[in-house]
């Protein structure tokens, strides 16, 4: 008994072929090539990549047989897992973003990044200031972008003009100020907690202006117990928990802060309901995409998070920018790419979007006037403190936001927020870190 | 008739959803989705669903999607139906106990596998390819698959084979000419199933590609609203399109979906 | 079939389950044992176990599997059950219902959570604050209830279908209201697919993931074994809690197994049917 093929059988057989030549591709291995360099950012505004996109295609003219595949990922979820994930299996990305500090001290040790110092054009590191360039294991790993402030509270000039507000100068006086806008009935401030950084970092800053630089990373290591006089600091922001600063009926509900996540606080703020919005210098690119599509209907301002009387203002920021990992196939392009990337051309033009380069000719390249304010606030700040998600090991960052996060949903008060944290970090300890 | 009336509600409400989904994908801003939530679309505009696809990449992740579910239902299917095969004759040595270790292996929680099952795939060199989900993915269907068509094999009477072998049919010939078209009730049930679970897996498709390029649908899904987290309208689109597929195909293959939905359950 | 024909075809099967399920459940044990510092190996012993019993994290987690578990038995196998009742007859207006009331399951759970999200975001949404603290858990039970009731619905149907005309026709004439027949003759000819069904809900109640992943990422108070496990490997480098986490949640699966499979043994004894 022969069994025939029945011409059904010859239709299926020529459909499979077919899917095969035109879509099998995708069946292949992943495997590196020295003529495709993946490049992994988290720039994800239309502006920003216009310009990346601008970058490449000058150096696929100028670098013929070479092209750049762009890896983007949303920042949030790339500082949490992305940055980790991406290194496993072969198709590795040759360039990627990162934020200075620990994780960058991790790629290093985790062999992830290689010393750049052979590749670089002489005189190219000159072209920075020298606290952006730091030797790491006796090389330079980290070209460095720009620089991130963490904390700005940004503010609608309407509504402040409306209930004759001025910029305020001391922490004080900002206080009464919020507690002013709130009696006006207006919310003043959109904040969304959901993911624990951006209060957590507002409580950083706090800390740090409060103990001082040095003594409140110390917070940070493992073992040191918290005192509640340490803590004094989130005064604050318990102040403006209970002053209802945060929430309004009919804006955003008591407690709310705990479930929003900080894009919609975001959007509450860009379409006017609310008074201001703490958010980092990267909200400019924000504002800018907003404004070209017509959405903005108020003129914004910014000032620095203010320092207590007697206290010294720091500033949490955190310096981003390019590593280069060292099973890429072709280094002597990526590392030209990152020259390209950072020379004085490109950078100008992220300094339009509020980016604040380190370069040292890097006041000639803004006219915006927030951007220029930004400067300044960095070049008068006398402090740095790293925000805790770049700074410190995540998982004692990760014990720190989760009681900030619980001091603004009213779970911990601010009396035994040290006990709380302390009992975190003892829990941290027993399971051997 | 008020009971009528009430199915009716309940069933509106169940579709409630997924229609407001679809129509809110046709609002042309986040205010107009979100302002008046319970309203038709002003106009019908495929802009939405053009940026989606566009930008979005959807075409691209559903042709991998579609790679991963088909040769993962295939390799099931082949392998499975072989298995079960030869397990479904009593004389298989130590029958129960692979049976045993079948049910086992269905039941087991994905998380219990997931650690080291990232360190083998980088260590074949498929990390980050299609492969690294279609061959856990066969793996784990595999066990439903062999069970269903263990019970169904046993159920076939024996003198099918014995005629077969009185003919001087050899044991591949048989395979292929008699016995798969005669099992074609537990194929389309063990292709449903498959297909319901492959083409919805998040988790591993998250952990094992990280190449945008190469994600499925449900990763592309969150990459997308991840990139354009204010874009609702178009996200919304981007739902709405992954969606049509399995919803139509569920209504199309209705029958056979619940036969292998309850196959599966009784099993 | 010759010996030989047997195994070849038995082979490439095993291979691939072995391969790809049961060598790395079982690396996972082994991995539970030791940690990671830096890039060398410690072994560890239970520390990680020790720690699980007292992290009151693991408490909260496993306390919300728990509670997931009795909300989504209400909301999915009881909703389930009512709807097949409801809609046992044959008729087009029924059937119509019933795949309307199916339709959810085929949704991936991405695409469920996206829009629920949506509708339950805070200050811009539909039905704002649903997934605040206190109702979070409920809330996702009933997202999940939505989306697989249906699924059970249908199982029961099957179960109710089996169930021979010339029984109810008795109670009929026995002159039982449809109360009295479903609560005495039905539900007990029921119990097989009733523990189909507790088993299927359970199990799925502690393999939940991606709802709770894409719904609710960052909360703790709604993280379940399943999301602490992922977010420990991926976001804190801790492959050896981890793994335990693995452990445990794999013990917990085989152990409701193992109950429910128990019970129903034991019930068939009692009733003096062969098990």
């Amino acid at each position: 008994m022969r069994a025939t093929l029945k011409p059904g059988r010859w239709v299926w057989a020529a459909i499979l072929l077919a899917s095969f030549l035109l879509a099998g591709n995708r069946l292949a291995l992943p495997r590196p090539r020295p003529d495709r360099l993946r490049f992994s950012h988290t720039f994800t505004t239309e502006s920003e990549r216009a310009i990346l996109d601008a970058a490449v295609a000058e150096f696929e003219r100028t670098h013929p047989g070479v092209t750049i595949e762009q890896m983007v990922s949303n920042s949030e979820v790339y500082n949490t897992v992305g940055w980790r994930l991406q290194f496993q299996g072969r198709n590795q990305p040759d360039i990627y973003f990162h934020w200075q500090g620990f994780k960058v001290e991790y790629c290093i040790e985790n062999n992830w990044a290689m010393n750049l110092t052979p590749y670089l054009a002489p005189g190219f590191l000159e072209t920075f200031i020298p606290s952006a360039i730091r030797k790491q294991n006796g090389g330079v790993y980290f070209l460095p972008q720009s620089v991130d402030i963490s904390n700005l509270i940004w503010y609608n000039q309407d509504i402040f003009a409306r209930l004759n507000l001025r910029e305020p100068r001391s922490l004080e006086e900002w206080r009464r100020l919020c507690v002013a806008i709130r009696a006006a009935g207006v919310l003043p401030l959109a904040q969304g907690n959901r993911d624990l950084w951006p209060m957590g970092n507002l409580a950083a800053e706090f800390l740090g202006q409060n103990l001082g630089a040095d003594p409140s990373g110390m917070l940070f290591r493992p073992g040191a117990a918290v005192q509640p006089e340490q803590l004094r600091g989130l005064s604050t922001l318990s102040f403006l928990l209970q002053n209802h600063c945060f929430d309004l009926p009919g804006a955003l509900d008591a407690g709310a802060i705990g479930s929003l996540g900080d894009i919609d606080a975001k959007i509450l703020f860009l379409s006017g309901k609310s008074a201001q919005h703490i958010l980092g210098s990267w909200f400019l690119a924000d504002i800018g995409d907003a404004r070209s599509k017509g959405e903005l209907k108020f003129p914004i301002g910014v000032f620095p998070v203010p320092a207590a009387r007697g206290e010294t203002d720091a500033m949490t920021a955190v310096s981003t920018g390019f590593l280069v990992n060292p099973r890429t196939q072709n280094p002597r392009a990526a590392i030209e790419f990152l020259e390209l990337l950072l020379s004085k051309k490109f950078q100008s033009e992220f300094a339009g979007l509020g980016n604040l380069s380190v370069r040292r000719d890097a006041p000639e390249f803004t006219n915006d006037p927030l951007a220029k304010q930004m400067l300044q606030f960095l070049a008068a700040a006398p402090a740095l403190v790293p925000p805790p998600d770049t700074g410190y090991r995540p998982e004692q960052a990760a014990a720190f936001y989760e009681m900030v996060g619980k001091l603004l949903t009213g779970k911990v008060d601010l009396k035994d927020a040290a006990a709380y944290w302390s009992n975190e970090k003892q829990n941290l300890a027993r399971k051997g870190l | 008739m008020a009971k009528s009336a009430a199915w009716i509600a309940l069933a509106m409400l169940f579709l409630f959803p997924m229609v407001w989904m679809t129509a809110s994908s046709f609002k042309s801003s986040n205010v107009e989705i979100f302002s008046h939530p319970f309203s038709l679309p002003h106009g019908i505009s495929l802009a939405n669903y053009q940026k989606a696809v566009r930008q979005g990449n959807m075409g691209s992740y559903f042709i991998n999607s579609l790679w991963v579910t088909g040769l993962s239902a295939a390799a099931v299917v082949c392998f499975g139906a072989w298995a079960g095969f030869a397990l479904s004759k009593a004389r298989f040595p130590l029958r129960k106990l692979w049976l045993a270790l079948f049910f086992v292996g269905m039941i087991l929680p994905v998380q219990s596998y997931l650690i080291p099952l990232t360190r083998l795939l980088e260590n074949l060199g498929v990390h980050d390819s299609l492969w690294a989900l279609i061959l856990p993915y066969t793996a784990q269907n595999l066990p439903v698959a062999i069970l269903l068509f263990v019970a169904f094999f046993a159920a076939l009477p024996v003198e099918l084979e014995e005629a077969a072998r009185l003919d001087g049919v050899r044991t591949a010939r048989f395979y292929f000419s008699i016995l798969l078209p005669v099992a074609r009730p537990a194929v389309a049930t063990i292709v449903v199933i498959t297909c319901l679970n492959t083409w919805n897996e998040f988790l591993m498709a998250m952990l094992f590609i990280v190449d945008p390029a190469m994600k499925t649908l449900p990763v592309g899904m969150i990459a997308f609203e991840q990139a354009h987290n204010t874009d609702y309208p178009a996200l919304l689109a981007g739902l709405s399109l992954i969606s049509v597929p399995t919803l139509l195909v569920y209504a199309i293959f209705n029958r056979q979906v619940i036969r292998g939905v309850i196959a599966g359950a009784v099993k | 079939m010759t010996r030989r024909g047997q195994i070849l075809f038995f082979v490439p099967a095993l291979a691939l389950f072995v391969v790809f399920v049961l060598i790395p459940s079982t690396r996972t044990l082994l991995d539970s044992f030791y940690s990671y510092q830096g890039n060398k190996l410690h072994f560890a012993g239970f520390l990680y176990y020790r720690y699980a019993v007292t992290d009151p994290k693991f408490h909260q987690s496993l306390g919300n599997n728990l509670g997931y578990m009795l909300w989504t038995l209400l909301f999915e196998v009881v909703t389930g059950l009512a709807l097949a009742v409801g809609l046992e007859k044959n008729t087009r207006f029924n059937h119509f219902l019933r795949v309307a009331f199916f339709s959810p399951a085929v949704l991936s759970m991405v695409v469920v959570g996206l829009v629920f999200g949506f509708l339950f975001k805070d200050g811009v949404g539909v039905f704002p604050g649903m997934l605040n603290e206190s109702r979070a858990l409920v809330t996702i039970s009933v997202i999940s209830g939505w989306a697989s009731a249906g699924f059970f619905m249908v199982i029961f149907l099957a179960g109710l279908a089996n169930i021979p005309e010339e029984i109810l026709e008795a109670a009929r004439l026995d002159g039982a209201d449809a109360w009295q027949t479903f609560w005495q003759v039905k539900l007990p000819l029921l119990r097989e697919v009733l523990y189909v069904a507790l088993l299927i809900c359970f199990t799925g109640a502690f393999k939940a993931f991606d709802l709770f992943w894409v719904l609710l990422p960052n909360q703790d108070h709604t993280s379940i074994v399943s999301t602490l496990l992922v977010k420990e490997v991926i976001k804190f480098d801790n492959k050896g809690y981890g793994s335990a986490l693995a452990v445990i949640l794999t013990v917990l699966v085989l152990f409701t197994v193992a109950i429910i499979i128990g019970a129903k043994s034991l019930w068939l004894k009692r009733i003096g049917k062969p098990a």
